[in-house]
């Protein structure tokens, strides 16, 4: 049984205009020791899917559909006291802008103690020393267990998030776009960082991120999202070999790198569709350079085929 | 001012001053952030010059210094033949219909109750480009099809909301390729939008380029995007420029040891290569208020000497057209001091 199953999960949004499929019969299975890359472009429904596995899904949005698994328990049915004892204790999330979601009139040390003392039967001061401990851990120096969060620089912060999220050592990290909006050499030092931290405690993580430079480097397995559907899994290295959805295809080949033959690149015709209304079939046939009658009428469904998972219509 | 150039910077200064209250100015030494301090390059006619730097080096500083939009502290800006500097209101006004900025947030900059063409149309009538209605409407409709948002009265009508972040972004484009423009300076066109759309805008600008013989100053912290369309590149730190030379000199044989962890710091879209350590210490200092002396990038750097920390290393030509401003390194090079 793996770590985290999800099975067709759909999260609709029901706003004035319609109904907006942001994910939309979506399956995903996370094993133990196993780094997953979610990809996919703003809009595509990726930062929503992570929020049901934490069941913050909230008004105008709604889980519609399907079952999401953790450790063999249906978390879209246990109860919320329940829930919230998962949190931070069984899955933990890295939100996006550490910037935004640390508290400005708290020291970090108070952030970091709130969540050791909420799951574990500990008292204050050993809470700190714990505290103070995983400070250490982080690379940042338990001097600081004292500072605010407008003393630390954007690297530090996010370090920070980082040490809330597994002080309890929860059993599955959902980091989300971590290193957006940081320098380069910064988000290289916080990616070593990340490394390191799974050589060292063996986390399970989910790495959402708009990036495929950046997972290239940090992630064992790929799932690229389009416009609220997966349409693509494969084995990182399997995936930039051979990427078989025209979408990932794509992606890939719009890449700049610095090394190697400077490259001639091709952007993506047309625009990421509306998820208010999709178009019917495959999402992503109007930008397609392949796309033929099946894929305007039929919806592809994913197919086993090498090692990859592709709902696409071409692949046979 | 050389033949071929078209943009000449000279020692150009921004400082910014910290407020700490009147008591405090009048009776103690005033504090400065060095935002841009003592640059000097320049911008061939029809060239990329890229300027690549972390946030906070000055970079945006820069470029709003080049058009005025804010006043530099000191040194000279030579546009063509007119020093922009010693410019009044009214020939600025002027000056600017030759030198166009795109901004980086294409949501924020396009008024939301005007549609397309009206945003178009308020830069015709500002710098007064078209003699009649139907010139004006022709312009605009021109403008469109060479941004490439066609048919043209698809768009036309449409407020920037109903527009997807390329799109907006192609309209910003349009605004500034409406008034013919020789010089155009690009911040961070595209770190605001979708990955797939971005290349597009990149190669709409190297079209442009080609085609109406601009030149363009690309600023962005992204040194592969820089690589895609750059003649050129300067790399910035904390205010000064470290580096600039050729796109391929800085990339395959870069000097200044900034530059270096710079490049090793890029993420590689190649599952192959495996993640390694930076050649560089510590983190960006987080205000860069003149407390150094030297070199300003000393106190990170692995290959720093006695000297680097009392004297500010010059900009040196190492080889042709290839200058960088650190003594460790430019001595190794050429064996000078």
């Amino acid at each position: 049984m793996a770590l985290l199953d999800v099975e067709n999960l759909k999260i609709y949004y029901f706003i004035r205009d319609g109904v907006v499929k942001a994910v939309d019969d979506v399956s995903l299975s996370v094993d133990k020791d196993e780094t997953w890359g979610v990809v996919g472009e703003s809009g595509c429904g990726k930062t929503t899917m992570v929020f049901a596995f934490m069941r913050f899904v909230a008004p105008p949005g709604r889980i519609v559909g399907g079952k999401i698994f953790f450790d063999g328990k249906d978390i879209l049915q246990i109860s919320n006291e329940e829930m919230r004892l998962l949190r931070g204790k069984g899955i933990s999330m890295v939100f996006q802008s550490a910037q935004n979601a640390l508290n400005p009139v708290l020291t970090i040390g108070k952030q970091i103690t709130e969540v050791i003392l909420e799951h574990e039967s500990l008292i204050k001061k050993k809470a700190w020393e714990r505290a103070k401990r995983q400070l250490e851990l982080m690379g940042i120096g338990s001097e600081r267990v004292n500072s605010y969060p407008h003393e630390l620089s954007g690297g530090m912060k996010q370090r920070v998030m980082i040490a809330i999220a597994t002080v309890c050592t929860p059993k599955l990290l959902i980091l989300d776009e971590p290193v957006t909006g940081l320098d380069v050499v910064v988000q290289r030092q916080l990616l070593i960082f990340i490394n390191s931290l799974r050589a060292k405690v063996h986390l399970p993580i989910v790495f959402i991120t708009h990036d495929l430079s950046v997972v290239a480097e940090t992630c064992d397995r790929i799932a690229v999202m389009y416009a609220g559907k997966i349409v693509e899994m494969a084995d990182i290295s399997e995936l930039y070999k051979n990427p078989m959805h025209p979408y990932s295809q794509a992606l890939i080949g719009s890449y700049p790198s610095i090394t190697g033959e400077k490259k001639e690149l091709k952007s993506i015709p047309g625009y990421p569709p509306r998820l208010i209304d999709p178009p019917a079939g495959c999402r992503f046939y109007p930008r397609c350079p392949y796309s033929v009658n099946v894929c305007r009428d039929e919806e592809p469904i994913l197919k086993e085929k090498d090692g990859h998972r592709v709902a696409c219509h071409l692949i046979k | 001012m050389k033949k071929d150039e078209i943009l000449r910077v000279e020692n150009l200064k921004k400082y910014f001053s910290i407020g700490k209250g009147l008591w405090v100015s009048i009776f103690s030494k005033k504090n400065y952030v060095r935002a841009v301090d003592d640059v000097s390059f320049s911008v061939r006619k029809g060239e990329i010059l890229g300027f690549v730097g972390e946030s906070g080096c000055g970079k945006s500083t820069l470029s709003r210094t080049i058009l005025r939009l804010i006043e530099p502290t000191s040194g000279r800006i030579y546009f063509e033949e007119t020093e922009v500097t010693s410019l009044n209101k009214k020939e600025l006004k002027d000056l600017r219909r030759k030198m166009q900025m795109i901004f980086q947030d294409p949501h924020g900059t396009l008024n939301p109750r005007r549609t397309v063409a009206d945003i178009l149309r308020q830069t015709v009538r500002i710098h007064r480009l078209a003699g009649s209605d139907v010139e004006e409407d022709a312009l605009i409709k021109n403008t469109l099809d060479k941004v490439e948002l066609r048919p043209a009265d698809r768009f036309w009508d449409r407020y920037p909301d109903l527009l997807s972040g390329g799109q907006r972004q192609r309209v910003g484009i349009g605004r500034v390729l409406i008034l013919q423009p020789k010089l155009v300076i690009a911040d961070e066109p595209i770190s605001m939008l979708d990955v797939s759309v971005r290349i597009g805008i990149l190669d709409l600008l190297l079209r442009m380029k080609e085609k109406l013989r601009l030149s363009l100053i690309y600023i962005t912290h992204d040194l592969s995007t820089a690589r895609y369309i750059c003649d050129r590149i300067a790399i910035m730190y904390l205010g000064k420029i470290v580096e600039i030379a050729s796109t391929e000199d800085i990339l395959h044989k870069p000097i200044h040891p900034y530059t270096r962890a710079l490049i090793s710091a890029v993420p590689a879209p190649d599952p192959t290569v495996k993640i390694h350590e930076l050649p560089i210490k510590g983190y960006v200092p987080v205000t860069s208020v003149d407390t150094l002396l030297g070199c300003r990038f000393y106190p990170r750097c692995l290959y720093a000497v006695k000297k680097c920390h009392e004297v500010e290393p010059p900009m040196v030509e190492v080889e042709r057209d290839h200058y960088v401003a650190c003594f460790v390194k430019a001595k190794q090079k050429c064996g000078v001091d």
